[in-house]
C-alpha cells in the first residue's frame, strides 16, 4: 500500500514537473515567434496587407492547431466507444475546448486582417461562413456535453458528435481550393491563388511559420495536459458527491 | 501608403491571440481553484456524516 502510494506520488510529481517544463517552453517559444513575427520577418507587398500580413504567421498556425484539435477529438471517441474508457473521453472533451480557443481566435483574427486588405470585416464567402459554422458546431458541442449528467452516456454522445463533427474538418481546406473564394490559398494548388490579399510565401517566412506551428502545438500540448488533469479531478469530485449522497 | 494606417489591426490581432491565450489559462485557473473548494467542501462533509453516524 505504501509502496503504491510513493509510486503514485513520484509520478504525479514527475507529471507535473513534465507540465511545468512544457508550460515553461510554451512561454519562451510564444515570446521567440512574436520576435520573428515582428523583428525578422520581411514585409509583404502591399497587396497583401504590409505589415498587417504578419497576422498571417499566427491565424494560420491557430488554424492548422486548432482543426488538428478537432480531429483529436474525433480521434478519441473513436478510441472510447472501442475501448470505453473515460479518459479517452476527457481527451476529446479537452482537445475540443482548446479548438474553440483557437479557432476563435482565428475568425477574430481573420476579421482584423480583412478589414484593411478586402475593405470589410466579414463577407458571408462559402470558406468563412463554414468556419464560423465549424466555431459554432463545437460550442454547440461543449453545451451538449454540460448538458448530460450521466458520464457514460455523454461520453457516447460526444464521441458520436465529434465524430460526425471532424467530418467537416477537410471540407474547410478544400472548399478555398476548389470554388471561388475571397480567401486566398497560399498553399498548394487553387482557383484563387491569385485571389485579393494572396501573397508568396518566400523560404524565410516559411522557416517563420513552422516555428509559429510548433510553438502552437506545445502550447496545445501543454493546455490539453491542462485541461484534462482538471477534468480528472472534476470527474473524481463528482464521483465522491455520488457516493456522499447514496450514504 | 494604402496600408500605412493600418497597423492597429495588427496589434488588435496579436492582443487577441496573446489575450486569447491568457483568458483560457485564466479559466482553468478559475476552475481549478473552484474544484478545489468544493473539495474542501466535501471532506467537511464526509467528516461530518462519519462523525453523525459514530455519534448514533
Amino acid at each position: 500500500m505504501i509502496q503504491q502510494k510513493s509510486v503514485e506520488l513520484s509520478m504525479s510529481s514527475s507529471s507535473r514537473a513534465s507540465g511545468r517544463a512544457l508550460g515553461i517552453a510554451s512561454v519562451v517559444m510564444l515570446a521567440i515567434a512574436l520576435f520573428l513575427v515582428f523583428a525578422v520577418a520581411p514585409r509583404a507587398q502591399v497587396e497583401a496587407g504590409g505589415d498587417v500580413q504578419r497576422i498571417f504567421y499566427f491565424h494560420l498556425a491557430s488554424a492548422l492547431i486548432g482543426f488538428g484539435a478537432w480531429i483529436v477529438t474525433a480521434v478519441a471517441g473513436i478510441r472510447y466507444l472501442r475501448a470505453r474508457d473515460l479518459k479517452y473521453d476527457r481527451l476529446a472533451l479537452a482537445s475540443a475546448e482548446i479548438g474553440v480557443v483557437f479557432i476563435a481566435m482565428v475568425l477574430l483574427s481573420g476579421m482584423l486582417w480583412a478589414r484593411p486588405v478586402w475593405n470589410t470585416f466579414w463577407t458571408w464567402d462559402f470558406k468563412l461562413t463554414l468556419s464560423a459554422l465549424q466555431f459554432l458546431m463545437y460550442v454547440a458541442y461543449l453545451m451538449l456535453r454540460a448538458g448530460i449528467d450521466d458520464p457514460n452516456r455523454r461520453a457516447r454522445f460526444a464521441a458520436v458528435y465529434g465524430i460526425a463533427g471532424a467530418l467537416t474538418v477537410p471540407l474547410n481546406f478544400l472548399v478555398s481550393r476548389v470554388l471561388q473564394s475571397v480567401h486566398p490559398a497560399v498553399y498548394g494548388p487553387s482557383v484563387n491563388a491569385t485571389q485579393q490579399g494572396g501573397f508568396g510565401v518566400p523560404t524565410e517566412m516559411n522557416l517563420i511559420l513552422i516555428f509559429c506551428l510548433a510553438t502552437f502545438s506545445v502550447l496545445y500540448l501543454y493546455l490539453v495536459r491542462a485541461r484534462i488533469a482538471l477534468q480528472e479531478r472534476a470527474d473524481a469530485l463528482s464521483a465522491r458527491r455520488a457516493e456522499l449522497l447514496s450514504q | 501608403m494604402l496600408f500605412e494606417g493600418n497597423l492597429i489591426y495588427l496589434v488588435a490581432a496579436y492582443v487577441v491571440f496573446l489575450g486569447g491565450l491568457a483568458l483560457y489559462v485564466i479559466s482553468l485557473a478559475v476552475r481549478r481553484r473552484s474544484i478545489e473548494r468544493d473539495e474542501r467542501a466535501l471532506e467537511q462533509m464526509a467528516r461530518e456524516i462519519k462523525d453523525e453516524t459514530s455519534n448514533t
